[in-house]
């Protein structure tokens, strides 16, 4: 073998493994300067990719997605319910179980994962868990008259019924279009406009459904708990928002008028200064954020 | 296979400046994206190439007084509006190109149709909307339409434009002098004013004088609201010719155009007063000028050039 031919053959190895690494779930980089660059990785690019392998039944990998999105988003309830449906369907009970566990621990209102948690308990053999679930389904149903989560509920106890009876389940999701997570959000900003921020919150966690753990929801869910007085909760959207992207202006923003908000200036001020180091030509988020600190701290 | 590799020093050498010429390359094609502000209030179904590249002819009478450049600077800007549509990058010129309409422009949820906006939805008023879809194309400014303001020049439109930059936009109310501009801008806009109906390319060369005209109106404007209203203008200005200069890949000339600004950060009257400002503003001018230099001699490969726009899209 001639030196052009080692050559043409080194550089060939070397491309391949560069750009192998670059297709692994990233996105090519949106930032400014190479210094400035966020993760390749995106949460919510790798959540739609596990619910396209949830709708194929790909199981493996919607599981595999899903908990990369978990590495970063870690208190996403919808991402640990789709998860917990992939091992689900998997067979993979045990597996399943922490997941819909964790997603009505961050969401309380997600019915299908009580079904899917009370036919897990049973599949499992505990059965006065099920029970319980169970119970608490029935209790829904019995307050909801002809609410909007009927057919959630009806659903679930389903689910239970059918893992009694020793049957399967196929998976039947409902899974929302982008249409529908865009048009939830646009009716939550406009629902944040009017000052309706319960409404919001139903908007953007429908919303939230489609789009997973996108930190322009999550800011959206901060701020509308915020706006409600739910201050920790507020706080926590906030850090799950610039945990998925440090960057987040909105997030950023939000943040520093919770800490205006407390009365904590010195913690503004630093949200702040975060904002005018991202904005390399100024923003919007910046000069709001810096009206409230002088609106609060007028010397 | 069965074969021995030796590779000596030399060979090694040849073969990481193969790599990274081929890493360059590759990494220079999966960087190239449309990521100008204004894609993301274009119809997905317009010209995007002429969109991108041209835009009306401006009817602006050209005995207009000088003010009417500030009151362009303040149009063109996204610092006039607040809220939603700032957080865009949305400016009074976004629905209205070069003081016209724009038959290309579509925001879900305020538009219906291409060229058509809802400026009482409530998406970018916190002040409530009506709750009505009442979306209405968008007009053509040059077109004054002695309807619904008789005259620009009266009480009744300054405070119409008030309204609508601080009620149905979230804007702040605008300085005083910025107000005047603006007013006497779209005073002068009439068709009779139109040299020519087709349409004119979108340069450089036109956005490096906007920039210019903001930081040249600081030495005349020095009050404080005015003039950091100017810088944040400036800005902006920079910013639209930085997207545009992203293409060539070049992150010197990104890092230039960015310390430009981060430079007129640095002069804003809340950080300095205002006559270390009027000292400083000269050694601002040259340094701009030098990128400006530059910058032209590097556009063909920038997003001001037509080709650059179509191969970018054909990425997409």
């Amino acid at each position: 073998m001639n030196q052009v031919q080692k050559i043409v053959i080194c550089a060939g190895l070397l491309l391949a493994s560069f750009q192998h690494a670059l297709a692994d779930g990233g996105n090519s980089n949106d930032s400014e300067l190479p210094s400035e660059s966020i993760s390749r990785f995106d949460p919510v690019k790798k959540y739609q990719q596990g619910i396209e392998h949830l709708k194929e039944k790909r199981y493996r990998k919607a599981q595999a997605a899903f908990k990369k999105v978990l590495s970063v988003a870690r208190k996403d309830a919808n991402t640990h319910f789709y998860l917990g449906l992939a091992y689900y369907h998997d067979g993979k009970l045990k597996k399943a179980r922490k997941p819909f566990e964790k997603s009505i621990k961050y969401n309380k209102s997600n019915i299908l994962a009580k079904g899917y948690l009370g036919a897990t308990y049973l599949k499992l053999g505990h059965t006065e868990k099920a029970s319980k679930q169970t119970a608490i389904l029935l209790e829904l149903e019995a307050n909801c008259k002809n609410c909007t989560q009927l057919n959630d509920i009806k659903q679930s106890l389903q689910l239970i019924e059918t893992a009694l009876n020793g049957s399967e389940t196929s998976l039947q999701m409902n899974f929302k279009t982008t249409n529908t997570g865009n048009k939830a959000y646009i009716s939550a900003v406009k629902h944040i406009n009017q000052g309706n921020y319960s409404n919001a919150l139903a908007a953007l966690n429908e919303s939230a459904t489609r789009f997973g753990p996108h930190p322009d929801i999550l800011t959206y869910q901060g701020f509308a708990n915020r706006k409600l007085g739910n201050y920790d909760i507020a706080l926590d959207y906030y850090t799950q928002a610039l945990t998925v992207d440090a960057s987040h202006k909105g997030a950023n923003e939000y943040l520093g008028e919770y800490y205006v908000e407390l009365g904590n200036i010195e913690a503004a001020k630093n949200q702040l200064a975060t904002l005018e180091k991202i904005c390399n030509f100024g923003c919007e988020e910046a000069e709001e954020l810096r009206r409230w600190i002088v609106s609060a701290n007028p010397q | 296979m069965n074969f021995k590799l030796t590779i000596n020093r030399n060979t090694w050498l040849k073969c990481a400046l193969l790599f990274i010429a081929a890493f360059i390359c590759e990494f220079s094609v999966a960087q190239n994206k449309l990521i100008l502000h204004e894609v993301a209030w274009l119809s997905p179904k317009s010209n995007l190439v002429d969109a991108l590249s041209k835009q009306p002819a401006e009817c602006l009478n050209p005995t207009a007084p000088a003010i009417a450049s500030i009151g362009r600077i303040a149009f063109e800007s996204p610092a006039l509006l607040g809220g939603q549509a700032a957080k865009m990058e949305l400016s009074c010129s976004g629905c209205h190109r070069a003081g016209r309409g724009n038959p290309d422009f579509f925001i879900t949820p305020i538009s219906t149709q291409p060229g058509t906006a809802d400026i009482t939805h409530s998406f970018f008023s916190s002040h409530g909307g009506d709750n009505k879809v009442s979306a209405v194309p968008i007009p053509d400014l040059a077109y004054q339409d002695q309807v619904s303001i008789k005259d620009r020049q009266s009480i009744e439109f300054r405070d119409k434009l008030s309204q609508l930059i601080e009620i149905e936009f979230d804007g702040q109310p605008a300085p005083k002098i910025i107000l005047d501009g603006l007013q006497v801008y779209l005073a002068n806009i009439d068709i009779i004013f139109c040299q020519t109906e087709s349409n004119q390319t979108i340069s450089l060369d036109q956005d490096w004088q906007r920039l210019m005209e903001s930081v040249n109106a600081l030495t005349i404007h020095t009050d404080h609201a005015t003039n950091v209203f100017l810088i944040r203008a400036a800005r902006k200005r920079l910013e639209r010719i930085y997207l545009r200069f992203k293409t060539i890949n070049n992150h010197k000339t990104e890092g230039q155009i960015i310390k430009l600004s981060r430079k007129l950060e640095r002069l804003s009257l809340r950080n300095i007063d205002v006559k270390t400002q009027q000292k400083k503003l000269p050694q601002w001018m040259q340094t701009a000028t030098l990128l400006h230099t530059k910058l032209k001699n590097s556009q063909d490969r920038s997003l001001y050039n037509i080709d650059i726009i179509k191969q970018n899209l054909m990425k997409k």
